[in-house]
C-alpha cells in the first residue's frame, strides 16, 4: 500500500508558516490537501474559497481542507487518512514552541506510519528578528533547523543581505550541512514544498507549477538516460549533487543489483536527503532527473562532474506548467 | 471476601511472579494488590463502588524500577542556566564552541555559565578544550565546560577567580587536577569536578533544586518508573531531598545511598525515611569513566586521534584508579560493618578486582552483612569476575545504554571489537545466575526502560550496529533486570518489583505487550502511564506535557 506524503512545516513564533500555508491553500497546484494547524485564526483564508466551515474544519472549494488539531496530533493524522475522497498530501503546521523530534517521532508510531510518510520537513526561520530572540528561543529555532530538510531564510527583503548571511552562518555553525534557501513574504515554489510532479512515462517531467514567478528565482535542470543506470553510478551521481539542489525527483530504470534486470526506480531529494526507492511496476524506458535550486545557487560545474557518474546523460528541457492548477 | 478499590482488566498482565507469570486481571485495595487472577477470581473483590480501569489491550506490568539513578543530581546538573550541548543536538566540536558563543553573546553581566555535554567519543573533532580557548569566548564571564560522563570539569580563568581557586588549592580525597599551560588548575575529574559542581549549584540557590527535580522525575513517570535510586546523595543533602519528596504526592519512590568518598559518618540515620524516600546505603567511586579513561583496567586503549588527542591519554593507557586498596577496603569495611548496604562504582577489571577482595574481606569480618552487595556500570567485568560475585553473593548493575549511544565508539576508538563486544557483560552474569539490573545512570543518559531493554535483547545501537550478540539475553530476562531484581538490589523486594498480593500497587502500562513485540520494535513501544500505590500518577501533576526527551 502506497502511503500519503506528509509535508511537515515548522518555525518558530512569527518565522511565517502560517503565510506559507495560506499562500498553498490558495494554490494547491494538483493537489487535494489535508492541513493540520494548531491555530486557525493566524491562517487568513479567503472568504470565496471557503465552502464549508464547521467543527473546527473548514473545507475549500478547491478540495482542500483545514483541521486544527484537537486531542493529539496522530489521531489528527489518521482522522484525516480515513477521509474520502483521499487527500494526496496531508500539511502539518507545528506549533512555533514544538520541537521537530517529537513530531517525526509521532510518525513512526505503526498507527500513523501505515498511512503516511514523511516527504519533507521544512522550517523557517525569520531573519529580521532571529537575532533579538532570547538564547533559548533562539536555539530552538535553531533546532528546528537543525531538523528540517530544507530551512527558509525568510523575511529576507526586510534585512539587508549581509544579515541574512548572517543568519545563514549561525545556523550552519549549529549544522553545516543545513540546505537553506532565502525568501520573503514565505514565497516558495509548490516544486520546491512539494518535489516536482510524478511524470508520465516517455514525457519530460513538469516542473514549476505554482507560477510564472518563480521563474525569475528558480532553476530547474532536467536530465534523461536512454539506458538503464547502475545502482552504484546513481549512488554516486546523487553523492556528488552540489549543495544548491533543493529538490529532485527521479522516475529511473536501474538494473537491480541482484539479479540484473531492469527495475523502477524512484528517486527523492529533498534538502539534505535523499533516497532511491525500487517500486513495483514497469520500468521507463528513458530514465528521467529534475532538480531544482535556487537560481544561480546550483554549482554547474560540480553539477556536471555528478551527472557523468552515469554514463550516457543528455540534458532535457524541463518542461514548464505555469498554469497547470487544476485538480487532477 | 475483601473489596477491591479499583479492578485493572482486559489487556495482559505480566506479574514477574514465576508461580503466575501471566493473568487476566488484578484488584487493588489501599494502594496495596489485593489479588492477580482471572477476570472471574477478581470480580469476586468487586463492590458498587469498584473502578474499574479497561486496559484496552495494553500490557499491565510491575512499575519499571532502577537501582541505578540520580534524579536530584540530574535535576542540580540539567536545566538553565546550565547549558546542554549532549552530541544528540549539537554534533560536532566545533558546533560545540559555536553554541558557546551564542551563549555568551546573550549572558548578563556577572552571571556564570556552565555548559554540559562535551563529549569525547561523539563530537567530532573534539580536542579537550584548552584554556585559551575559554578565556576568548568568555574574557569577562566564569565559564565551566563539563563532560557528558560528569567526570571531568574545564574551567576558564574568569571562574577560577569566581570559584576562588588559586595557590591553596587542595584536591578533595579521590579528584585529580590538570594545570593548563598558565601552570594554573584548568581540568577537575571525579570528586574535584563534583566539588566544583556543588559550588556552582549553591550560587544558584535552592528554589532552582526544588524546580527543576519535580521536571525530572516526570521524565521517570513518562519513561515508565515507579522506583528509582538517588545512588550518591551528597552528605547532608538528604533532608531536602526527603522534603522535596514529602511536599507533594509523590509519583516516584526513591531508595538513597550516600556518596562516601571523603569518609566520615553517613549524615542520616539507618531507619530514616519511609517507602517514598529513603537512604539505605552507601556509594562509593573506585574508578570514573570508561569515556575518559580514568578506570582501572589490564586491558589497555587502543591508540588514535581519539584516545591520544580528545582524550589525552598516554599510548597503551590502562588508567589507574580513584582510590587505594587499602583506602577501598577501609572504607568499604567500615560501612558494611555499620549495616549500610553498600555499593561501589568500578568499571574497569582491576578495579573489580579490587572492589570484589574489598567486599570479601568485609564479609568475612562481618556478620549480617546487610546486601546484596553491588557493583555499579561493571563495563569491563571479566567472567571470572562475575564467577567470583556470584559466589560472594554480590550483584552488578549494568549500564546498559552506554552500548547504545557508545558503542561504535567503543568498538572502533577505545577498546576494539572483543573488549567491546563484552563490555557490560550482562547476558553472562545473568546466564549464570546474577540477579543482575539494568539502569540508564540519569543524568548520564536520559531514564529510558525500553533502551535498557533493547539493547539487553539486541544489543544494538542507536546507530543501528549489534555489539556483542553473545550478551544478548530473552525478553523474560530483561525484564527482570528492570523490575524484580532491581527491586532486589535495592532491598525492596517484598514490597515493589512484581504484581503479587500485598505489594504496592506500582504499575506501568505498556501499549504493547514486550515479551511479544518484535525485539528491534520495543523502543517504539508506547509507555501509557504509571500508577503508584493504586493511583494513576498522571493525576499528580502534569507529567504528559514537556519537551520531547531527545537522547
Amino acid at each position: 500500500m502506497t502511503t500519503i506524503p506528509a509535508t511537515i512545516i515548522c518555525g518558530f513564533l512569527g518565522a511565517g508558516k502560517s503565510t506559507l500555508l495560506n499562500r498553498v491553500l490558495r494554490e494547491p497546484g494538483d493537489e487535494r490537501l489535508g492541513v493540520l494547524v494548531n491555530d486557525f485564526g493566524a491562517i487568513n483564508i479567503d472568504k470565496d474559497l471557503v465552502k464549508v466551515e464547521a467543527n473546527g474544519q473548514v473545507e475549500l472549494t478547491n478540495g482542500c481542507v483545514c483541521c486544527s488539531i484537537q486531542d493529539d496530533l496522530a489521531s489528527g493524522l489518521v482522522m484525516l487518512a480515513r477521509r474520502a475522497p483521499p487527500f494526496t498530501r496531508v500539511i502539518l503546521e507545528c506549533s512555533g514552541v514544538s520541537h521537530p523530534a517529537g513530531v517525526l517521532g509521532v510518525f513512526d508510531q505503526p498507527a500513523v506510519s501505515a498511512h503516511f510518510h514523511v516527504d519533507g520537513v521544512f522550517c523557517l526561520i525569520d531573519c529580521a528578528s532571529f537575532d533579538d530572540l532570547d538564547f533559548q528561543s533562539g536555539e530552538l529555532a535553531i533546532d528546528q533547523a537543525a531538523y528540517a530538510d530544507v530551512v527558509l531564510l525568510n523575511k529576507a527583503d526586510l534585512v539587508g543581505a549581509a544579515t541574512v548571511a548572517q543568519v545563514g552562518r549561525t545556523l550552519r555553525g549549529a549544522q553545516p550541512f543545513m540546505r537553506q534557501v532565502t525568501a520573503a513574504h514565505a514565497d516558495v515554489p509548490l516544486d520546491v514544498l512539494f518535489g516536482p510532479r510524478p511524470m508520465a512515462p516517455e514525457r519530460p517531467m513538469p516542473v514549476d507549477r505554482a507560477g510564472a514567478d518563480h521563474g525569475e528565482l528558480y532553476s530547474a535542470f532536467a536530465y534523461a538516460w536512454d539506458r538503464p543506470l547502475a545502482v552504484s553510478d546513481f549512488a554516486r551521481l546523487s553523492a556528488a549533487l552540489p549543495t544548491g539542489v533543493i529538490r529532485a525527483k527521479g522516475i529511473l530504470n536501474v538494473a537491480d543489483p541482484a539479479s540484473g534486470e531492469s527495475r523502477r526506480g524512484i528517486f527523492h531529494l529533498v534538502g539534505k536527503r535523499s533516497s532511491l526507492t525500487l517500486q513495483p511496476g514497469p520500468a521507463p524506458a528513458v530514465s528521467q532527473l529534475v532538480m531544482i535550486g535556487r537560481k544561480g545557487a546550483i554549482d554547474e560545474q560540480s553539477l556536471a562532474r555528478a551527472l557523468v557518474c552515469c554514463p550516457g546523460v543528455r540534458a532535457v528541457t524541463p518542461h514548464r506548467h505555469a498554469h497547470d492548477h487544476q485538480p487532477i | 471476601m475483601p473489596s477491591a478499590d479499583r479492578i485493572f482488566f482486559g489487556g495482559t498482565v505480566i506479574t514477574m511472579e514465576q508461580g503466575q507469570p501471566r493473568a487476566e486481571a488484578v484488584a487493588v485495595a489501599a494502594g496495596r494488590i489485593l489479588a492477580v487472577g482471572t477476570r472471574a477470581e477478581i470480580e469476586g473483590h468487586a463492590t458498587a463502588r469498584t473502578e474499574r480501569v479497561d486496559l484496552a489491550g495494553a500490557a499491565l506490568l510491575p512499575g519499571f524500577v532502577e537501582a541505578h539513578s540520580h534524579p536530584l543530581m540530574s535535576a542540580m546538573a540539567w536545566g538553565d542556566p546550565v547549558v546542554d550541548v549532549r552530541a544528540v543536538h549539537t554534533p560536532t566540536y566545533a558546533a560545540v564552541l559555536e553554541k558557546m558563543r551564542r551563549r555568551m553573546a546573550k549572558a548578563k553581566p556577572g552571571e556564570v555559565i556552565w555548559f554540559l555535554g562535551l563529549d569525547p567519543q561523539l563530537h567530532a573533532g573534539m580536542e579537550e578544550p584548552p584554556r585559551e580557548v575559554l578565556d576568548a569566548i568568555a574574557p569577562d564571564h566564569a565559564i565551566a565546560v563539563q563532560t557528558i560522563n560528569f567526570h571531568a570539569v574545564f574551567l576558564n580563568s574568569k571562574a577560577l577567580e569566581v570559584f576562588g581557586i588559586g595557590t591553596g588549592y587542595t584536591l578533595p580525597l579521590g579528584g585529580q587536577v590538570v594545570a593548563a599551560a598558565d601552570g594554573k588548575p584548568w581540568k577537575f575529574q571525579e570528586t574535584a569536578a563534583w566539588q566544583l559542581c556543588n559550588r556552582f549549584y549553591k550560587l544558584l540557590g535552592e528554589q532552582r533544586k526544588v524546580r527543576s527535580f519535580d521536571d525530572w522525575v516526570a521524565k521517570f513517570v513518562r519513561a515508565g518508573y515507579t522506583t528509582t535510586s538517588e545512588i550518591m546523595i551528597e552528605p547532608g543533602a538528604s533532608p531536602l531531598l526527603q522534603a522535596v519528596v514529602k511536599n507533594r504526592r509523590n509519583p516516584l519512590r526513591i531508595v538513597g545511598y550516600e556518596g562516601v568518598h571523603r569518609g566520615g559518618e553517613v549524615t542520616v540515620a539507618r531507619d530514616n525515611g519511609d517507602d517514598d524516600f529513603r537512604v539505605i546505603g552507601t556509594k562509593l567511586h573506585a574508578d570514573g569513566s570508561v569515556l575518559l579513561g580514568n578506570v582501572w583496567s589490564t586491558h589497555p586503549y587502543l591508540n588514535n586521534a581519539m584516545t591520544l588527542k580528545g582524550m589525552g591519554l598516554p599510548e597503551n593507557s590502562t588508567g589507574h584508579a580513584s582510590l587505594t586498596p587499602q583506602k577501598t577496603d577501609e572504607l568499604v569495611l567500615k560501612y558494611v560493618r555499620e549495616g549500610w548496604q553498600m555499593s561501589v562504582h568500578a568499571h574497569g577489571d582491576r578495579t573489580i578486582d579490587m572492589v570484589l577482595d574489598a567486599y570479601e574481606k568485609a564479609i568475612a569480618e562481618t556478620p549480617g552483612v546487610n546486601g546484596p552487595l553491588r557493583i555499579e556500570h561493571c563495563g569491563m567485568m571479566r567472567e571470572d569476575q562475575i564467577d567470583r560475585a556470584i559466589r560472594l553473593g554480590v550483584v552488578c548493575s549494568y549500564f546498559l545504554p552506554y552500548i547504545y549511544h557508545w558503542g561504535e565508539a567503543l568498538r572502533d576508538h577505545l577498546l576494539g571489537e572483543e573488549a567491546a563486544a563484552r563490555f557490560v557483560p550482562a547476558g553472562s552474569a545473568i546466564r549464570k545466575g546474577m540477579r543482575a539490573s539494568f539502569h540508564c545512570d540519569s543524568p548520564m543518559t536520559w531514564p529510558n526502560a525500553l533502551v535498557c531493554l533493547s539493547v539487553a535483547v539486541t544489543r544494538r545501537t542507536l546507530k543501528g550496529a549489534v555489539i556483542g550478540p553473545e550478551q544478548r539475553v530473552g525478553i523474560h530476562e530483561a525484564l527482570k533486570a528492570i523490575t524484580i531484581d532491581a527491586a532486589h538490589q535495592l532491598r525492596m523486594e517484598d514490597r515493589v518489583g512484581s504484581i503479587a498480593p500485598g505489594k504496592y500497587a506500582d504499575f506501568v502500562i505498556l501499549g504493547q505487550d514486550p515479551t511479544t513485540c518484535d525485539p528491534e520494535r520495543l523502543l517504539s513501544i508506547p509507555v501509557k502511564g504509571t500508577v503508584l500505590a493504586g493511583v494513576d500518577t498522571a493525576s499528580f501533576f502534569d507529567v504528559a506535557r514537556g519537551e520531547a526527551d531527545a537522547g
